[in-house]
Formats: C-alpha cells, structure tokens, sequence
C-alpha cells in the first residue's frame, strides 16, 4: 500500500461538507507515515553519524598527553589545535592526501565516463541481451570490494597469476604490483567493481527522459549520437552530478583496496591514503586524539567538496532549461 | 515511468527498522572480565617459543604460585595491538613480553610499570650493565632483560674456502670480500632486508649512531647523525656495487638464495642463528658463525639485534609474585633449561650462570659443531650500552620499511632513513612530548 498517495486520494474524493474532519483524519496516517519514513533514518543519522562526529571532534581537541620525556605521567587533557597541527605537519598524511588526489583524478573521469557512455550505448537500442549484459556487467558491484581486491592481488602476483602467465609467454613483462604501477592496479580494481553500478544508475536516468523528445530530436534529423550528446546526457545532467559527489567522496575514503595491497607489497605503507592514516594512527600508534583530528579534517573535505560540486550543478541546471518544467 | 510494487516502501520501512532492532541489540553486549584478585594465579602472555615448557616447571615446582600462561602473537604481527587493547580494557596479563624496541612506547602509554623498586641486588649483579641497558629509560628500570643480542656473522665456509676469501674482520675487508666473491662468482656475499630495521639499527649502535636520545626532560631525535651517515654510506655503496642481494627477510627470494649458495654470509643476533638452521637445513655443516666486522682499529663494539623483555603491567595487583617468577625465570639454570629443551633455539641468556645449561640445549651440527656460546660469551662483553629506542618505534620501523622497500626504484638509504624521522615526529609532538632535532 502506498502511504503517501493515500492523504490525496482522500483529499480528492472527500465532500466538501466536512472539511476539517477530513483534514484531521487525512493529517494523521500522514504523521504517520512521516514517522515511519523519517524515523529510522533520523536514528540513524544520531546514532552512527551526528553523535559519532561529535565525539571524534571532542577527541581531536583532546590527548592522552605527557610531559617531558612522558615516562608514566600520561594525563588526558585539552591541548586545543595540536593534534591538528600534527597532522597537517606529518609528511605521511600529505603525501597520502596526495596520493588519493592522483587517484581519484585517474578513476572519477574514467568511471564517469566509461558508465556514461555504456548507458548510452543500452539506451541506444545497440545493444543485444541488453538485460543479461547489465546484469553481467552490474554482477562485480555486488562482490565485497576485500574479495574484489584478493581477486585481483592473485590476478596481480607474478608467480600464480595465470594473467601474468599469458603475458610472459608473449614475452611482456608487467609489474603490477610496482611503483609505478599501483595507482593504475588500484583504479582497475576500483573500476571493476564500480563501472557497471554506476552504468545502471545513469541508464534509469536515461530511461525517464520523456520518449517524445528524442523522437522530436530524430524526426529533426538528430542521428544517434547527436541525440546523445546535446539531448540525453544534458536532461540527466542532476545524475550525472550527483553520481559524481558520491564518486568522489569513495575516492577520497579509499581504504579496503590499499589495505589488502599493503600485505603484498611494501611499497603501500600503512598510511597509502588519508583512512589509512587514520586506521594506523588510532590502531597502531595508539594515538586517538591524532586519529580524530584527520578523520575530521577528512570529513571537511568531504563536505567542502559536496557543497561545491553541489553548488556547480545547480548552477549549470539553471542555465540549462528543464524541458519537463516547460511542458507541464 | 514508474511502476513499482506498491508494497515497496512499507517493505523498506519494516526492513529499516528490523535493522536498526539489530544495531540495538548488538551494541549492548559487553562483559567485563576484571583483573580479579590479588590471590589468582599470574597472568603472563608471551610469543616466544618455549614459554610453555618453562611456566610447567614454574607451575610443577611451585604449585601454591600457580602461572597461567597464554600464547600471543609477536608484537607486529598483532601483539603489540592486543596488549594496548588489553590495557585499555583494563585486563591485561601481569606479566607480558615484549622486544627491547617497544618498552619506550609501552612505558609512555603507562602499559609498563616502573618496576625499578622490586629488583633485588641480586637480579641487577646477575644481569648486568649491557643486559640492563635494553631494560631501562632514563634509569628506571620497566622491563626485566632476558637474553643478549651481539650481532654476528654467520658464512658459509665451503664458498668462502672455493674462492679463497678470509673472514673479514673490518668493514673495509668486508667490502674487499665482497667484491672479490662477485666477481669471480656471482655470489652475493650477504643480503640487505628492506624489512630489517633492527639489522640497520645494529650497525648504527656499533658505529656509535644515536637515533633517539635523552637529554635532561626532552628526547633528541636525529637519524642521520655522523655515525649513522657512515653506515647507510656504506650499505648504499654496496648496494650500488651490486655486491648485495636486496630481498626482505624470510622472504621466499631470500630463503631460495641461502639454499641454493647464492648468498654466503647472513648477519644476525645469537637468535637467529637457529632459526637459520632450520631454514636452510639442506645446507647443515657447512656454515660457521665469525665476530662482526668492526670500523677501525679502536675498541671493538657491537650493536644488539632483537631482545627480549618481561615487564610487569601497571594495573597489576600481584606485583611482587610476577616478579619472584621473573627472577626465578630470567637467573637459574631450571629456568633456561626448561624453556630451551625444545633444542630449537638458540636465544643466549643475560644471567651469566645461565649461559652453560643453554649451551647444553642446542645442537650446533649445523654450525659444524663449533662453540658457539663460547663465542658469543666473548661477543657480548663488546655490546654497546647507551642506546635508546623511541617511543613509537613500531610506527618508525614501518616508515622506515617503507622507504627502504624503494631502494630499488632509486631511493638511498638516507633518504628513507631521513623520511622516517620527519614521520616519527609529529606523532611525538601531538603526544606532548618535548623533542628536539639536532
């Protein structure tokens, strides 16, 4: 039973002779249904993310601290900013922030581009057993990206790969697991898994652009990938945006994929990226107060990002006019 | 176009909130365990082999002071995170062991207790200068010392006699030594770790490095002081001879090349020692274990390769008991034989009147029957004393593996070495502590 078209239907149907009987019996499966929409999520909200950050920056103000030499004088007291000079002082964490910068500039275009265009190409009408190739395509999304990464680390180790194997014989020798070569094994992991989770996102956008336009495109002589490009992708330019925040904000958390690489080469070390650093400082180094300010820094970026990216799509959708707004 | 089941959302709706029951459910459901009473039997956690047979005897000698021993695993491989966590949690073991490198960091957390008062004057004479030095911070004592660590050079004598090749006994005929087997052979004489950070720090205790230093209240921090320069200088200088095989310890590379006599020297702590005769037991008689190579023509000294120690835990309220354990275990005879009768170790205790029963618990067939706890009785009275880990050295060591795993892509060892230290810092200075660099 859908709740919330229930209150209209009624509204619609209701005499006008007893307007506020009516209202009051229609407000109350509302409230209702608010409640029982609203309430797990609100829980939730307080539960495991408001009340978590509110800790981590009560945390990240406050050490296990020391004085002098720091032989048994451990006291926890407030020390104001020091945790978050530390971080932003410790070269590792930089590097890590860079580190998940290169990465993210290699894998966001990529993803974003390759869903893009494969969504087309379903949209299109190009493509046979279009149900069985998205599923196919969609099936890596739904392996836990730690099995994803074993996957690929045997994949990836000279020595059992059957990959690896194949190229020697023709003679190419490739080093996945090099310096060189780790943000692109990382991104190939990364796209494995995502490509076909975003492909399927971006073709239900595509699927809701009314019918009528691209057949007004066609009959105006738009061939296909005119129709394409200056009709479907810019009607789904609100997806595309928003696929693009939470693509992002996954980027810059990158953690199961380096953690598992780091077992096989030393060449990621436990602070590769921003939440290993995180994961290495309160697990490792015992340290809390560290711990908590990078996380909460991490946390500004994410929001900073987001109120960009936000704003910047809302900007460019209103310059672009909204064809359903203009028929309605 | 939507034509979704109407039954989705109030599908979605009971699904959220059985979830969130769950959450509910789980989040309640811890115990705590306590450290119970000053009776119980102590608690002791330990990762190293022959604990078990040692704390049977304890437990069948003294059966009004019952141990209660439980296996851990060693300290980076997850150890170190357990007893934290413990600690935290208030029910760590009372006694604990733990590698020289981590006291500081394990005393500055307040996981170790100053245990300084409770050392009789007979545990101090039997232990000694160079044993205390592992187990004391700025003259407190936090850790009881178990065994000593003089770095030694173990070598094959059937390649070096093939190729005419001496035993070095300085660096500069070492460096000679090597080149002479490289290029009449292609034998690497010995082997870098990039996963060795205490194989490093060795060589920069003998050379008189300081990486970590205590100076009035404040800890001085430099890795690259004089001392140590000269010895990744000469490391590099190797390295870039290709006169080294670069291959992480116990690695697969490595193992292979013992086996197959690629590699003919391997430079190690008295531990170690069988450790590599049960890796390479294809190649059993054919190695001997020689002095280190010194510097110069000075006073011979030797830097310390992987110690251990027992500590007490702070929280503990049976102090006075762990330490009669403590002392029994680490000064009579009973006590080493117990632990070694397994015969595969071949850790060289601290105490000096433990030294004779150890050496009558492992075999040195592999060693061609060579007195090797003779020679390293002479070894230790050459141990340097005076040097300080720092106070989160697992952190520093992983830094440092780090950047030495990118030897091979063009890094030096200096440069990783000076990475470290930048990376080790503002974990101090978040932690309050006074640091200086020099």
């Amino acid at each position: 039973m859908s709740t919330s078209t229930a209150p209209s239907k009624l509204r619609t149907t209701s005499a006008p002779s007893a307007p506020t009987t009516t209202a009051t019996r229609s407000r109350r499966p509302q409230r209702q249904a608010v409640g029982v929409l609203l309430g797990p999520f609100t829980l939730l909200l307080f539960a495991v993310f408001l009340i978590p950050v509110l800790y981590a920056v009560k945390l990240s103000f406050f050490s296990e601290s020391h004085t002098g030499l720091g032989f048994g004088n451990a006291h926890t007291t407030f020390v104001g900013l020091r945790n978050y000079a530390a971080v932003l002082a410790d070269p590792s964490f930089v590097q890590g922030v860079g580190t998940t910068l290169v990465y993210a500039l290699v894998f966001i275009p990529l993803v974003l581009a390759g869903a893009l265009a494969l969504a087309l190409l379903f949209d299109s009408g190009l493509v046979r057993a279009r149900q069985l190739s998205q599923t196919v395509l969609f099936v890596p999304h739904a392996v836990p990206g730690i099995i994803a990464t074993v996957i690929w680390l045997y994949l990836y180790t000279p020595g059992i790969s059957p990959v690896l194997d194949l190229l020697s014989n023709a003679d190419l020798t490739v080093n996945f697991l090099g310096l060189r070569m780790l943000i692109p094994s990382l991104v190939n992991i990364a796209l494995w898994s995502g490509l076909g989770y975003t492909a399927v996102i971006f073709f239900a956008a595509l699927r809701a652009i009314p019918r009528e336009l691209i057949e007004a495109a066609q009959v105006d002589g738009a061939g296909p990938v005119r129709t394409a490009l200056t009709i479907k992708v810019p009607l789904i330019r609100g997806t595309l945006s928003t696929v693009a925040i939470f693509t992002t904000i996954a980027a810059l958390q990158l953690f199961t994929e380096p953690m598992l690489l780091s077992r096989a080469t030393p060449l990621v070390g436990p602070r590769y990226t921003p939440n290993m650093y995180i994961f290495d400082a309160a697990f490792t180094r015992n340290n809390y107060g560290l711990a908590s300010a990078a996380s909460v820094l991490l946390l500004l970026v994410c929001c900073a990002l987001s109120y960009v990216v936000t704003r910047g799509s809302a900007r460019t959708a209103r310059r672009v006019p909204n064809p359903r707004k203009a028929r309605s | 176009m939507t034509s979704r089941p109407p039954s989705r959302r109030g599908v979605l709706a009971a699904g959220l909130w059985t979830a969130l029951a769950g959450v509910g459910a789980t989040s309640c459901a811890s115990a705590s365990a306590g450290q119970g009473n000053p009776d119980g039997p102590v608690t002791f956690w330990s990762a190293l082999r022959g604990t078990d047979t040692l704390v049977a005897k304890w437990n069948a000698i003294h059966p009004d002071d019952p141990v209660d021993y439980s296996p851990m695993t060693s300290g980076l491989a997850g150890g170190n995170a357990k007893l934290s966590n413990a600690a935290r949690a208030g029910n760590a073991p009372d006694i604990v062991t733990i590698v020289d490198a981590d006291l500081p960091s394990f005393a500055i957390d307040g996981v170790c207790a100053d245990i300084t008062d409770l050392v009789t004057p007979r545990l101090r004479t039997q232990l000694g200068p160079q044993a205390w030095t592992n187990g004391k911070l700025d003259g407190r004592v936090y850790g009881i010392p178990l065994d000593l660590g003089p770095m030694l050079l173990a070598y094959r004598t059937d390649i070096f006699d093939a190729h005419r090749i001496d035993v070095p006994t300085t660096w500069e005929e070492f460096h000679e030594a090597a080149r002479k087997l490289k290029r009449q052979s292609g034998i690497h004489l010995t082997t870098f770790h990039p996963n060795a950070y205490n194989v490093l720090a060795g060589h920069a205790m003998q050379s008189g490095g300081r990486w970590f230093a205590i100076e009035g209240d404040s800890w001085v921090v430099d890795f690259l002081d004089e001392p140590t320069r000269r010895v990744a200088d000469y490391w590099q200088k190797l390295m870039d001879e290709d006169l080294l095989l670069v291959a992480p310890g116990s690695s697969q590379e490595w193992m292979s090349a013992l086996a197959r006599g690629r590699v003919a020297a391997h430079m190690v702590g008295p531990w170690g020692l069988a450790a590599l005769a049960s890796s390479v037991p294809g190649t059993s008689g054919r190695w001997r274990v020689a002095p280190l190579p010194q510097w110069g023509t000075g006073k011979p000294v030797l830097g310390t390769d992987g110690v251990s120690l027992h500590a007490i835990t702070a929280d503990s309220p049976r102090k006075e008991r762990a330490m009669r354990f403590l002392e029994w275990m680490s000064t009579t005879p009973e006590a080493i034989t117990a632990r070694l009768s397994s015969g595969r170790s071949s850790l060289f205790p601290a105490a000096k009147n433990q030294v004779e029963a150890a050496s009558r618990q492992f075999k040195t067939d592999f060693y061609d029957g060579q007195d090797l706890y003779g020679l390293v009785t002479d070894q230790a009275r050459l141990l340097r004393t005076g040097w300080t880990w720092g106070p989160r050295m697992q952190a520093t060591a992983t830094s440092l593996h780090n950047g030495l795993a990118r030897l091979s892509y063009g890094t030096k060892i200096t440069e990783a070495l000076r990475t470290a230290q930048a990376e080790t810092l503002p974990d101090m200075r978040s932690l309050g502590l006074k640091v200086r660099q020099t």
